[in-house]
């Protein structure tokens, strides 16, 4: 890749201490993400997606707590910023699109009111020019009559609709990442497909690089470059989109492709994974996938394994990986 | 043999009165449904939200009352049975709703809520009961111990495990699946998916299986049903859908899967623009007009009738041939 890294996260944790101990929700998270690159940070709920967003620019609220790790950004660590510090970057260099519209629009602000303010609080220009550059994003995310969208209120507009003001305030600042968490899961598959295209779209012309979190295999296969597959706070694979869904080697992301229906694949028998997810408490010091694993080794109950390249680019957190190709995984 | 079929069914709900014209506004919710299920067979409901799904799916299991048409159940009509056979009817056709949470009484035990059914119809004695609500418990995957725990004890996923149990308590005929997988997670999705077609082979049962999520359909369904705003706009065995779907609208659903094959990415996708209308004035002609791309003249003023093409396949569109 030789593009420049505008992202680098070395050895992220973070961990919430709660009365029962230590919750490690993100242990060791490490990644890079280049301009105008896509990451997709893929895997079952809980296991620490959206938490690795958060403790990126500082948002993880006590008891949780940043214990270790860089986040390098523009040749500054966030993580030893302070808070006016990093709100200067929050919006205008790094923005957020969450799952739920509804919950992070003001809904008793207009549009326009909210989307105003948030460029006026970042750049200098008159209420004016803030006012016709909201129109102008509204209108590029595909909102119809952008100008009397201007003065509708969240409630008024559709589940669709609301996820596109939230994208068009994302880009107004044109942000150098964009970090969309499970942008599309609350709504209709029809507008899904509107959305990403959007998503998709922006990205071309801002070249932001977008760090997408989400459950659905589909949806990363669809946006994202790369893709990182987290399991019980850690990235058990990572490497590009045909690595992870033609070449899977961690035994879970086999698990998960094969647990999908998918539609080309038709009446191909499911097969879940087996048992739950490992509770983040006190999390011992082995490989967390050991339980549900179907080719464990007994170095797997004493050491935890590090991400080590099986590929170009491809890294694997396991004892056992080899790269296997698809066929064997559908066989 | 059909077990149960539903003829020109017709909900309208009430949305108030116009704001100017003070006309009557009415959500045409499910409008002249005519569709069957056979004895043993799963079929797929697809569309998006408001379409109508789950009314089709209420007035079928007769928690609502249709406003017009016939529901057949086996080949009896129960449109307007009286409470007492409405009462029987309720043995035979069983729902499992999407919320696995609100759907149980947080106050009562598994075991109560399994047994509830039983005890209403009268079936065994209290100690018969509480072994039938054991074995139904191993049947769906969990532990007989269970019987004693409460619904917040569970996660999303056994507690949709429960649901399935009581749902299975009276051995119904059919099941109406609302969404039953959307609120849980992938992993936790196919288990559930596998144990509905495991008990479907097991009891011999027939699902009406609704759902937005058409790859989870097709993975279900015998024949898949696709409902665009109150009406059945296309009909056909579920491993011809991804090959042999006509509609426009069937189309554009099966374009707006992201699918994780790879070899698919390089296609030109047909985007479905604009929101889905509501149902309070749906357009005229075929309702399907304002977003389908090869819309013609009489599509604008006709509505299209649902036609058998081939054996099995229905389509609703003037375009079909």
């Amino acid at each position: 890749m030789t593009c420049e890294t505008v992202l680098e996260v070395n050895n992220l944790s973070t961990c919430f201490r709660t009365r029962h101990g230590e919750v490690r929700a993100v242990s060791g998270v490490s990644f890079k993400l280049a301009a105008g690159q896509t990451l997709g940070l893929v895997g079952e709920s809980g296991c620490g997606k959206t938490v690795t967003a958060l403790s990126l620019v500082g948002l993880v609220d006590p008891p949780g707590e940043v214990y270790a790790g860089e986040v390098l950004f523009g040749g500054q660590n966030l993580l030893e910023l302070n808070k006016k510090q990093l709100r200067e970057i929050r919006g205008q260099e790094i923005a957020f699109v969450f799952q739920d519209p509804l919950t992070s629009l003001n809904p008793v602000l207009s549009v326009g009111t909210q989307m105003i303010e948030t460029i006026l609080a970042h750049r200098k220009m008159s209420r004016e020019m803030a006012r016709q550059r909201a129109v102008e994003l509204l209108g590029s995310v595909g909102l119809p009559d952008p100008e009397k969208m201007l003065h509708r209120y969240p409630f008024q507009l559709s589940g669709g609709m609301r996820q596109r003001v939230m994208i068009a305030m994302a880009f107004s600042l044109q942000p150098r990442i964009l970090i969309a968490d499970e942008p599309t899961t609350a709504l209709d598959v029809t507008v899904q497909a509107q959305i990403l295209n959007e998503m998709k779209r922006l990205k071309r012309e801002f070249g932001t690089a977008i760090i997408l979190i989400t459950h659905d295999l589909g949806v990363v296969a669809e946006l994202a470059d790369i893709v990182a597959v987290m399991y019980a706070g850690s990235i058990v694979e990572m490497g590009s989109i045909a690595d992870i869904f033609i070449n899977p080697a961690h035994p879970y992301t086999q698990a998960l492709l094969r647990s999908v229906p998918r539609l080309s694949h038709g009446n191909i028998h499911l097969e879940p994974v087996k048992g739950q997810p490992p509770s983040l408490l006190n999390l011992p010091d082995r490989c967390a996938f050991l339980p549900r694993c179907p080719q464990s080794k007994p170095v797997c109950a004493v050491e935890k394994p590090q991400l080590q390249e099986v590929g170009s680019n491809h890294k694997v957190a396991c004892h056992c990986a080899v790269p296997v190709l698809q066929e064997a995984v559908f066989a | 043999m059909k077990l149960l079929q539903t003829k020109n069914l017709v909900k309208y709900y009430s949305a108030g009165w116009g704001l100017f014209n003070r006309a009557y506004l009415q959500v045409h919710a499910v409008d002249g449904v005519t569709i069957s299920i056979e004895k043993g067979e799963t079929l797929g409901l697809v569309g998006e939200s408001g379409c109508g799904k789950s009314t089709l799916g209420r007035l079928i299991a007769r928690l609502e009352n249709p406003d017009a048409g016939n529901i057949f159940y086996e080949n009896k009509d129960i449109t307007n049975c009286s409470g007492a056979e409405r009462r029987l009817l309720r043995k035979k056709i069983q729902i499992i709703f999407q919320d696995s949470y609100s759907s149980l009484d947080p106050r009562q035990t598994v075991g109560g809520i399994i047994m509830e059914p039983l005890a209403n119809f009268g079936v065994g004695d209290r100690q018969q009961r509480k072994e039938m609500a054991a074995e139904l418990l191993q049947k769906v995957g969990l532990e007989p111990l269970h019987i004693s725990r409460y619904p917040h004890e569970f996660s999303g996923g056994q507690r949709q495990r429960i649901n399935i149990a009581r749902a299975l308590a009276l051995t119904p005929d059919l099941i109406i699946c609302d969404e039953p997988v959307s609120s849980l997670d992938v992993s936790i999705r196919a288990q559930i998916l596998n144990l509905l077609k495991q008990l479907k082979d097991e009891f011999g049962l027939a699902y009406l299986f609704i759902s937005h999520d058409l790859a989870a359909v097709s993975y279900m369904a015998d024949r898949i049903a696709v409902m665009y705003l109150g009406k059945i706009v296309e009909v056909l065995d579920a491993d011809d859908f991804a090959t042999h779907s006509y509609h426009p609208y069937s189309w554009a659903l099966l374009d707006a899967i992201p699918d994780p094959d790879l070899h698919r990415k390089g296609q030109e996708k047909q985007i479905l623009y604009g929101e889905p209308p509501s149902g309070v004035n749906p357009p005229k002609g075929c309702r399907f007009h304002p977003r389908c791309q090869r819309a013609t003249a009489i599509c604008r003023e006709q509505e299209p009738e649902l036609k058998e093409v081939e054996k099995g396949h229905l389509i609703s569109c003037h375009l079909a041939v």
